[in-house]
């Protein structure tokens, strides 16, 4: 309504020949992507006059990707689009007016008396020259409080960001129109709230797709629609085996579509929130796990990992596919408050799929690792014989889960003496399984020889 | 009208003004909020605004607990009513403007604004005009305050119920800006052989959120946390939500260049801090005059895979206080001062140099179960109290330490000495197979340690650093093989590492044959 008023002012004042989009909107879609765009789907009724017309249309997003302007209504041919961001400032209405001729109001400091005269707006660059009474002048050069009224905004000046559609109308009607634009400045993630029962081994999830508008534009009463993308970081977060579940989602290629019911606004500077996913006694399991990259003495013994194992399977209990977000781990304390444990990112994970995510490490369990020997037998060959102590000062007995790459890329690399079995689960990475008892400690020795091409 | 409107959409609009009590669990970075709330909720849909939630709320992890109804969404709004916004949303509104005159008259008139962009642009009878850019002093004023601007950032959700009645609702959210660690207060005995161990628990909000009278957790241990969480964090007033005036170019003929408001922001207001508040006054400096009732310690508990501190009673941490609880009182822990040399890495022994080392003073303290302490030890800092003829104990050094489990080695270093000195004399007993890219060098060592304390001091030489050092910098394989030593190194140490008691005022000294292969190929 604001935005309509304004336009019916600059309107007149800048052409005749101009149609305005009087109407509210008749139907806003927004789709939007993981990538933080959005496709806004945008439905007006327009008052078409017959010929040229420009055709203005406010409440567009503040960040719209102009190049991506679509406009669809019938009997007519567009000429030009053009978006106009040259916006209507005190400098620019200044800078603008050159050549202009303005009134200047200036106010006697002894007696508050005005007096006005007309000047021309010569130049204005690091300050104002102007031109009064056939004398050049500098504006305020005297110091004294002067205004300055203009008596038109200058052409092409907004007061927003406008989209401007010029068409050829074969006929003057209220006709339907369709515009349709990607915007930056909308996106969305998932956010899911994760209620771990250690004893009774399960969680209770609840998976909420968070949209963010940083647009300055409210989305008036539009429907939603979220949309799964790769967006090229994240990848497979999370995923230690992926799923071949297909769960009941609508799909939109190989993504995943979220449609929201009924209608909502999306305000500006506004998160939302809507829940997506709901399960409740989904299996899950913690693990310890320690990751070593190094074959090296520590000083200070390292906390293992604490994770969270899941399954979104049919069988497990959760079945949906899960959009890309951060799950947050709670858990009850003594007094069966829900506390926060710890969060982690997730990729998009498909339906039976098993999921692990570290929410911390933990405080009682610590692995130190010592480098015994290492040895060159010769030039190519390298032996390494490490320690690793896996200490538990918790009362129960645990099993850490502990990995050791060893970087490079070797001939051979064989374990020659270890005090528990390992199993290889890639060329360069082996692990073992290690028991530990209550306040006890494990110690894991072996031995690897790596042999190098050349 | 407009209003109206939304509400008929939304259903009634109900506003939860308090919590009707707050529980607060702290970790070392974040804080978790749990809310509890009674809410009078109609039946069908409406929307719950809840007031007085932290500021420093972090919008995507609120969890609601507790409600038998469909929330149906849940809105944070940060669009913040602010000198821009205010502008910005009052384009095509008439406005006020006042002007004062230098004759002392007060000027009125009504306008329309056209533009809010880097300056208000307003149209007049007469044409169009920019304000605050004529050097007179005026004003705007709005006729009422516009709709969807929030004074703070507002939470709210939408529920759908199928009865009306009081509700309990329990709400979560992480917040930025309350953190905590550990602070240790180590007081020696005149032997340094014993110590009175004193642990604060300290907690700092540097939030704009009173929280009164709240149960209070500590959480000790790292949980993890995403980047985004803290990246994203609380929404903060900035620069952002004012309202700079650019105004024409002002130069003059004459005078320096003078430019009035045309800066685009400055810096932002630093936060005033309250004056510090703590439960023990100067609490890091005498810890011996601090007499906490073990009544009063925060109690540890365990908590998923970390440890928990509960206050003892409700605290308030009111905006931008300091304040502290303590959780760890004994007063006989074991420990040992240890003189601690480093033997470094083959570049530093050169042939024939004798270079002089300093110790660095470490204290082990006892932590093992058996012992007087047997505590899991959060992270923190450590303050070292050496006793003092006169005035008691006095401020000795410090140093940090990770968060420790019961039995895991405690050392805390308090920096050189010059009490214990070591001589490091090397030489190269042998040269072998050396072409560029690779050799093979074997060294003598002998370290020579005086004591010029009047007592026994327990000195420790580590080759950590030559152990550490298989790829040094260069990219250069270096390995290390300890030949023969003059007296058998200490057991499980991760480097090795002996161990020589030098007697008071006098000298010992340690050997070693130490060959180093090395070689510029990778491994």
């Amino acid at each position: 309504m604001i935005i309509d008023k304004l336009y019916a002012f600059l309107g007149a004042a800048i052409a005749i020949n101009i149609s305005f989009c009087a109407v509210a909107n008749d139907d806003l879609s927004l789709t939007i992507y993981n990538d933080g765009q959005a496709l806004v789907i945008d439905e007006r009724t327009i008052p078409f006059s017959n010929g040229r017309t420009v055709v203005s249309l406010p409440g567009v997003s503040s960040q719209i990707n102009a190049a991506s302007v679509g406009f669809l209504a019938d009997n007519i041919q567009i000429v030009e689009q053009n978006y106009d961001f040259d916006l209507l400032s005190p400098q620019a209405l200044m800078e603008k007016s050159v050549g202009e001729t303005v009134t200047l109001v200036s106010v006697n400091p002894g007696t508050g008396e005005e007096t006005r005269r007309k000047a021309t707006i010569l130049a204005v660059n690091g300050g104002v020259v102007i031109e009064s009474d056939g004398k050049i002048e500098v504006l305020r050069d005297d110091g004294l409080p002067t205004r300055v009224i203009f008596d038109e905004v200058p052409e092409n000046l907004r007061a927003q960001p406008t989209l401007s559609i010029t068409v050829d109308s074969e006929a003057a009607s209220r006709r339907s129109a369709t515009l349709r634009y990607l915007t930056s400045g909308l996106s969305w993630s998932a956010d899911y709230v994760a209620v771990f029962d250690e004893a009774a081994g399960d969680i209770d999830l609840q998976g909420w797709a968070t949209m963010r508008n940083t647009t300055e534009t409210t989305f008036k009463e539009a429907r939603l629609r979220l949309i799964t993308r790769e967006t090229g970081y994240g990848g497979r977060d999370g995923v230690r085996r992926a799923g071949r579940e297909a769960t009941g989602e609508e799909v939109l290629g190989d993504s995943k579509l979220y449609t929201l019911p009924g209608s909502t606004t999306l305000a500006s500077q506004q998160t939302k929130q809507v829940s997506i996913v709901s399960a409740t006694d989904v299996k899950a399991a913690k693990r310890y796990e320690y990751r070593s990259g190094s074959m090296a003495s520590q000083r200070e013994p390292q906390n293992v990992d604490v994770r969270v194992a899941f399954s979104n399977s049919k069988a497990a209990g959760l079945n949906a596919a899960l959009p890309a977000g951060v799950v947050r781990v709670y858990q009850r304390d003594s007094k069966g408050d829900a506390l926060f444990v710890g969060e982690d990112r997730i990729g998009h994970v498909p339906g039976g799929s098993d999921i692990s995510i570290k929410t911390g490490e933990a405080f009682d369990i610590t692995v130190q690792s010592t480098l015994r020997e290492q040895t060159k037998p010769n030039r190519r060959t390298t032996d390494w014989a490490m320690d690793y102590v896996v200490r538990n000062a918790t009362d129960g007995d645990v099993e850490v889960v502990l990995e050791q790459k060893v970087r490079g890329a070797w001939r051979t690399l064989e374990v020659r003496d270890e005090s528990l079995p390992s199993q290889r689960t890639d060329a360069n990475t082996l692990q073992w399984r290690v028991p530990v008892p209550a306040e006890g400690e494990t110690t894991l020795s072996f031995t690897v020889r790596a042999v190098r091409f050349r | 009208m407009l209003v109206a409107l939304l509400s008929l959409l939304q259903g009634a609009i109900v506003a939860s003004e308090e919590p009707t009590s707050r529980s607060v669990a702290i970790y070392n970075d974040i804080a978790f909020v749990r809310e509890e709330r009674i809410v009078e909720v109609p039946a069908g849909s409406s929307t719950i605004v809840f007031k007085g939630v932290s500021d420093a709320l972090i919008p995507q992890t609120v969890v609601l607990q507790s409600f038998e109804g469909v929330t149906l969404e849940r809105n944070f709004d940060s669009d913040l009513l602010s000198p821009k916004t205010l502008f910005s949303s009052s384009v095509g509104e008439r406005v006020l403007v006042s002007r004062l005159s230098p004759g002392g008259a007060q000027q009125q008139q009504t306008v329309t604004v056209v533009s809010a962009h880097r300056g208000l642009v307003v149209k007049t009878d007469e044409g169009l005009e920019a304000l605050d850019c004529s050097g007179l002093p005026e004003g705007v004023a709005l006729p009422r305050r516009p709709a969807g601007l929030v004074s703070r950032p507002q939470l709210s959700i939408q529920v759908q119920a199928d009865k009306a009645g009081e509700k309990r609702l329990s709400i979560g959210y992480l917040i930025a800006g309350l953190t905590w660690n550990a602070d240790y207060g180590l007081t020696l005995n005149e032997e340094e052989t014993s110590a009175h161990l004193f642990g604060w628990l300290t907690m700092e909000n540097e939030t704009n959120t009173a929280f009164a009278k709240s149960p209070v957790v500590v959480i000790a241990g790292r949980p993890a946390i995403d980047d985004e969480t803290v990246r994203v964090g609380p929404r903060r007033t900035s620069f952002q939500e004012r309202f700079p005036t650019f105004c024409w170019p002002q130069g003059k003929t004459s005078g320096p260049f003078r430019m009035r408001r045309v800066l685009p922001y400055q810096a932002p207001p630093v936060p005033t801090l309250e004056p510090v508040m703590m439960l023990a006054e100067s609490a890091s400096m005498r810890y011996q005059d601090t007499a906490v009732s073990t009544a009063k310690l925060a109690a540890q508990e365990n908590f998923a895979d970390y440890k928990l501190f509960r206050a003892p009673e409700a605290v308030s941490l009111n905006p931008y206080q300091t304040k502290q609880l303590a959780f760890l009182d004994v007063a006989e822990v074991k420990v040992e001062k240890v003189y601690g040399f480093e033997l470094g890495a083959p570049q530093g022994w050169p042939n024939g140099a004798t270079e002089q080392r300093k110790a660095v003073v470490r204290y082990d303290i006892d932590n093992s179960r058996e012992g007087a302490l047997a505590r899991a030890l959060p992270e923190g800092t450590i303050r070292v109290f050496a006793p003092s003829k006169e005035d008691g104990p006095l401020f000795y050094g410090e140093d940090q330490v990770d968060n420790l489990a019961v039995d895991l080695p405690v050392e805390v270093r308090t920096g050189p000495s010059a009490a214990v000195l070591m001589d490091l004399t090397s030489s190269i007993a042998a040269v072998r197979d050396e072409v560029r890219t690779s050799g093979e060098t074997t060294y003598n060592l002998t370290a020579t340690l005086t004591n010029a304390a009047s007592r026994e001091a327990v000195a420790e030489m580590s080759m950590e650093e030559a152990f550490k050092a298989y790829i040094n910098q260069a990219g250069r394989v270096v390995v290390v093989e300890i030949l023969s030593e003059s007296h058998p190194r200490m057991p499980n140490k991760p480097f090795p590492t002996w161990r020589v008691a030098i007697p008071a005022e006098g000298i010992a000294s340690r050997s070693w044959q130490v060959r180093v292969l090395w070689s510029d190929r990778g491994n």
